[in-house]
């Protein structure tokens, strides 16, 4: 039987939009006869991850899914793959498929994420398979990927599960259909306003949504 | 100049701590006010992705750590200069750890840059940020991938201005970190 491990880089325990579309892609490869298996990378700089690396040994597919951070990789991602290339298991075909998400309506934003992942899978010899990346990525953890918005894109999902089920790499049309923005970002900046404000009343804000903490020094 | 140069180096990196010194050496032969953060040493946990800094304790992350600590320094500063290895095109985790937490420095509010939507600066003055990824060898890829990276961390981070560098071991390390304090009009002493 084939092995697909789904690694979360999420640091969120739920509502994770990084654990959505990799559940939502590795249901799908299971349902294809895969067996498959999810493990969340800790988030814990002092975690020995060797329990991780065994999971990897034995996977012919690695799908690693994270959301991004100040235009790249998470710290605790970036760990995990630089301890990978140092000291991870090296297993003869091995590949890679990228899920990422962002927070802003672009998937644009996680263009360096993908570049930054390709450059490792070719520094270790794993076969890059592609990636699939979107914008709005917490409304996928909030409302569950069926009612979220690249819900649209799900049929899409299965065209990539037959791709790499098949051993070939996510087609670029489907790349697309998961990158094509919902809303028209005039419509997502309005929106996110409202939407930051009604977060900060219900999470009773100790100070107003503007507010600067540090001091900074007037100098000519 | 007040500047902030969060050292990445590892330890026992020879050649990475060099570059840190020359970027350290070239600021205040310049006469800038240099505070040097290693990352390495610092107590920084992972942002958690609550964002708490926006909804719940807006311009500060809730973790109290060194992260807080650094982000006041960041923020007060006119240059953040950056200074570690480049691992894939990316920072290497001990610097990016730190990095992950700054984005209370921002708004959550969104606003257009470019035609693309980005976070609302919090402060009136951000500081310009200057890159130098250290590397054994030079890899087209990882070093476009890298210098892309920085580019677009100074659009959503507001730096007025930026520059980025990649060295490798055989490069001039002075001639290079001066040239990209220049580029951002840096003054700098001149080079030994």
């Amino acid at each position: 039987m084939s092995r697909a491990l789904l690694l979360v880089g999420s640091p969120k325990s739920r509502k994770s939009a990084s654990r959505a579309i990799g559940d939502a892609l590795i249901s799908r490869l299971a349902a294809r006869g895969w067996g498959t298996l999810a493990e969340r990378i800790p988030t814990r700089f002092d975690v020995d991850l060797t329990a991780l690396f065994d999971g990897i040994a034995d996977a012919e597919l690695v799908v690693l899914s994270f959301p991004v951070y100040v235009d790249t990789l998470p710290a605790p991602v970036t760990r995990f793959l630089q301890e990978w290339s140092e000291r991870g298991p090296r297993r003869e075909g091995q590949r890679l498929v990228v899920l990422t998400q962002c927070g802003f309506p672009e998937a644009a934003h996680c263009a360096s994420s993908i570049e930054v992942c390709r450059n490792f899978a070719r520094e270790v010899g794993v076969t890059w398979t592609g990636a699939l990346a979107f914008g709005m990525g917490p409304s996928v953890g909030e409302a569950g990927i069926e009612h979220s918005p690249i819900a649209r894109a799900l049929p899409s999902l299965d065209v990539a599960a037959d791709a790499l089920a098949a051993g070939e790499a996510v087609p670029d049309a489907v790349a697309a259909a998961f990158a094509r923005p919902t809303f028209p970002a005039w419509l997502y900046v309005a929106v996110g306003g409202l939407s930051w404000r009604l977060q900060a009343r219900q999470q009773r804000a100790d100070a107003p949504l503007r507010y600067r903490r540090y001091a900074q020094e007037v100098r000519s | 100049m007040r500047v902030v140069l969060l050292d990445g180096s590892l330890a026992g990196d020879a050649a990475g701590a060099r570059v840190v010194d020359e970027m350290f050496r070239a600021l205040r032969d310049g006469g800038h006010d240099v505070e040097r953060l290693v990352a390495r040493q610092l107590d920084v946990r992972a942002c958690a992705g609550c964002f708490g800094c926006w909804t719940k304790h807006p311009g500060e992350c809730v973790i109290d750590d060194d992260a807080r600590r650094v982000a006041a320094k960041v923020i007060d500063a006119d240059v953040y200069a950056v200074v570690g290895p480049v691992r894939f095109g990316t920072y290497d985790w001990r610097t990016k750890r730190v990095m992950d937490r700054m984005i209370g420095l921002l708004l959550p509010f969104f606003t257009m840059i470019r035609g693309e939507v980005h976070h609302v600066q919090r402060y009136p003055r951000h500081p310009a940020l200057v890159a130098i990824g250290t590397v054994e060898r030079h890899e087209a890829a990882t070093d476009r991938t890298f210098e892309t990276l920085v580019e677009r961390n100074a659009i959503n981070l507001h730096a007025p201005a930026h520059s980025v560098s990649v060295i490798a071991a055989e490069d001039d390390a002075a001639g290079a970190v001066r040239a990209a304090l220049d580029a951002i009009g840096v003054r700098t002493g001149v080079a030994a």
